[in-house]
């Protein structure tokens, strides 16, 4: 990934500082190591205030750098790491830059339980004065001084590269091997020529050498240094065969011919020029094709990659500590902000939302209005032909019907019901005496009532015969009843002493009808 | 970057935190009070439907009411719808007329004052209900003639009118000397009726 940032990388002949944008070195400046004076850092000053929002790396390549391997048993992590860096706090100078690393991460599992344990790379380095100067100017410019790394930790970005766009398809098939050791070899501008040898996880080895190599004895000494780094590495990797370091050597086509020529053909090398490497891992343009020093390639694939070991010295620890505030500071109003946009998004949705649902009561309520104002219109102020017709107000007979629906019940028709007993004349009934009554009528209340007939009379036989009397009576009665077959009817007996003797009759009788 | 910077930044984010929680804390408050404020809104409008529905409701069974009285209104009797309340001078030119049709003798008739029903069904938006109280007695030739005479007094009378109570005795029966009598106009006859009757007229409110 292309990242956008400043790498200074510092050794002990000069500096490179490299502007890195995207793809892209905007700018890149060489300084001699006693060219750090006022001017120099005018002219830096400039460019950093260019670029102000970018962050500073400091990659550090000099000579003092020290790598020591240490063994600690298979514990877990997080001890290891407290183990280690109390390891680190003993070996005293807290000035100088400490960090540690392990270097079988990877080959720990294969171990046997009772064999497992976990090697580390212990690498420190003096804060030499120049190291110092820098991170003091650093600190004063408006970037952020992100830390300092060191080249051949760092490396090891580059040698992923090569392995995974040239060594697989060329070196890998030249040797089976069982220990994969990979040495390269390079020249760099602010350091010299430096071996890294790295294995499949970390570094873990480096040295500076010297070689002249105008000289025509360089190749002897390039050898005896190969064989000093196998007897080396022989104290790690016990089984080791020379064949199995793959030594890639990146140096000018010159060199590489020279020693591709003079050198002992057991050793296991290839050879390329910084300009193929960048050409290989697809950053071509950065690298002139006769060009001798990696710095800028180095320079490059670190901008771009994943940062592998971080060294702090105090001060740089406590502003690290405050950066890290900051950094949280902005990531908290970051989620604050991203909160209030929620909160904008919802308050309009919500508001959207109840809009929505007021409009629709609303309009609930419109067509309610409107269905009332039309029932209105049709029943009440439309004039229809009822109320045309009828031309009084709604009120009035509604008045009157309330009042006729109550008092109609009372059948004034008495006389209807007096003429209905006509039949009782026939039957030789004389009535004497009719009434009629309501009981439990209240006349500012009318309602419960009950009503009652009486009728008082006389029956006789004309006939002279006793028979017909009680028949006539009879007939009364189921005459009564049937006539009024709706209503009660209670009668009165015919009186038990009746003297026989006589002919003619004549008995008061009495009937009542009520309501059932 | 100089430590001073980055504390400086730090204060500035700090207030920034500060004004942005401010604003969700505001945005959380007002949300609440929009939500509460809009709820208030729709339960006013959900009421005024209510409203009107009720009112609809009223509407239709007034209208059902209406048209259930415009039918009675048609069938009640004009007399009964008539307003002119109770004036006795009416009355008792009524009963003039009447009794000399009918034959009727010995009346003895007589009227509570007038007074205002208001309570239950009589209390009425459009018109006041007066009652009164008609007691009668008289003779009568026959009792068809009494039966008559009351069905017609009944028939004059405006509003409706209840009878609670009638009574119709024959007396001895007529002789020779009575029918003579009668003809001359000087026998009252021999049927007594007495009639209780409640009287419902109606004025303007």
């Amino acid at each position: 990934m292309a990242r956008k940032n400043i790498v200074i990388t510092i050794g002990n002949y000069g500096l490179i500082i490299a502007v890195h944008k995207g793809d892209k070195i905007e700018n890149k400046i060489f300084l001699k190591k006693d060219d750090f004076n006022d001017e120099s850092k005018k002219k830096i000053s400039e460019i950093f205030s260019k670029n102000k929002s970018l962050p500073v790396y400091i990659l550090v390549d000099t000579l003092d750098q020290t790598y020591k391997k240490k063994r600690f048993p298979a514990v877990n992590f997080l001890d290891l790491k407290k183990m280690a860096s109390r390891a680190l706090a003993s070996e005293g100078d807290n000035d100088s830059l400490k960090n540690f690393m392990t270097i079988n991460k990877g080959a720990i599992k294969n171990l046997d339980k009772k064999d497992r344990h976990w090697d580390c790379l212990f690498i420190s380095s003096p804060q030499s004065n120049e190291i110092k100067n820098w991170v003091s100017f650093l600190i004063g410019m408006p970037n952020y001084l992100v830390g300092i790394y060191m080249l051949p930790v760092e490396s090891y970005s580059l040698f992923s590269l090569i392995k995974k766009h040239i060594l697989s398809k060329e070196v890998s098939k030249k040797v089976k091997s069982n220990n994969d050791l990979y040495c390269i070899i390079m020249e760099n501008k602010v350091s010299g020529i430096r071996q890294i040898v790295f294995s499949e996880d970390s570094i873990v080895f480096t040295r500076v050498v010297t070689y002249e190599f105008s000289q025509s004895d360089f190749i002897e000494k390039f050898e005896q240094d190969i064989y000093a780094t196998f007897e080396y590495l022989k104290r790690i990797y016990s089984d080791l065969q020379i064949q199995e370091i793959n030594v890639i050597n990146i140096f000018s086509k010159k060199v590489n011919e020279s020693i591709s020529r003079g050198i002992n053909k057991d050793f296991n090398f290839s050879f390329f020029t910084p300009h193929e490497i960048s050409k290989k891992i697809g950053i071509e343009s950065m690298i002139p094709e006769k060009s001798k020093y990696c710095d800028i390639l180095i320079s490059k694939i670190f901008s771009n990659s994943y940062k592998r070991m971080k060294f702090l010295s105090p001060k740089l620890k406590y502003i690290d500590k405050f950066f890290i505030t900051l950094q949280s500071s902005y990531y908290i109003n970051l989620l604050l902000a991203i909160s209030i946009s929620a909160l904008v998004l919802f308050t309009v949705v919500n508001k959207n939302d109840y809009g929505a649902k007021i409009e629709s009561a609303n309009i609930e309520k419109f067509k309610a209005s409107k269905e009332l104002k039309a029932m209105k219109l049709s029943t009440l102020e439309d004039p229809d032909e009822k109320r045309e017709s009828v031309s009084i107000a709604f009120e009035r007979v509604v008045d009157f019907g309330k009042i006729a629906e109550s008092l109609d019940v009372f059948d004034n028709d008495i006389f209807k019901f007096y003429s209905k007993l006509g039949y009782a004349r026939k039957l030789n009934l004389k009535i004497k005496d009719f009434s009629y009554s309501l009981q439990n009528f209240n006349f500012d209340s009318p309602s419960n009532f009950t009503y009652n007939y009486k009728v008082m009379g006389e029956i006789h036989n004309d006939s002279g015969d006793i028979e017909d009397l009680f028949r006539e009576f009879d007939s009364l009665n189921i005459e009564t009843k049937k006539k009024f077959e709706n209503n009660k009817v209670e009668f009165s007996e015919i009186p038990k002493n009746i003297d026989f003797s006589q002919k003619y009759y004549s008995f008061p009788i009495s009937f009542s009808i009520k309501e059932k | 970057m100089r430590i001073s910077t980055i504390k400086t930044k730090i204060t500035f984010n700090a207030i920034a935190s500060v004004i942005l929680v401010g604003v969700i804390g505001f945005g959380i408050y007002y949300n609440l009070i929009f939500v509460k404020d809009y709820n208030n809104k729709i339960d006013k409008i959900n009421l005024e439907i209510k409203k009107i529905e009720q009112e609809k409701m009223s509407l239709e069974s007034q209208a059902a009411e209406f048209n259930k009285y415009t039918q009675l209104w048609y069938e009640l009797p004009d007399l009964q719808k008539t307003i002119e309340g109770i004036k006795s001078s009416k009355v008792n030119k009524t009963i003039d007329d009447l009794s000399k049709k009918h034959l009727i003798n010995k009346i003895d008739i007589s009227l509570t004052i007038p007074e205002e029903l208001k309570s239950g069904i009589f209390r009425r938006s459009t018109i006041k209900v007066m009652h009164s109280r008609v007691e009668m007695k008289f003779s009568s030739l026959t009792d068809v003639k009494a039966i008559g005479f009351i069905n017609d007094f009944l028939s004059t009378l405006s509003g409706h009118k209840v009878v609670t109570k009638l009574s119709i005795k024959r007396g001895k029966k007529y002789l020779k000397d009575d029918f003579q009598k009668i003809s001359l106009g000087q026998h009252d006859g021999n049927i007594e009726t007495k009639a209780t009757i409640h009287w419902y007229a109606y004025e303007d409110k």
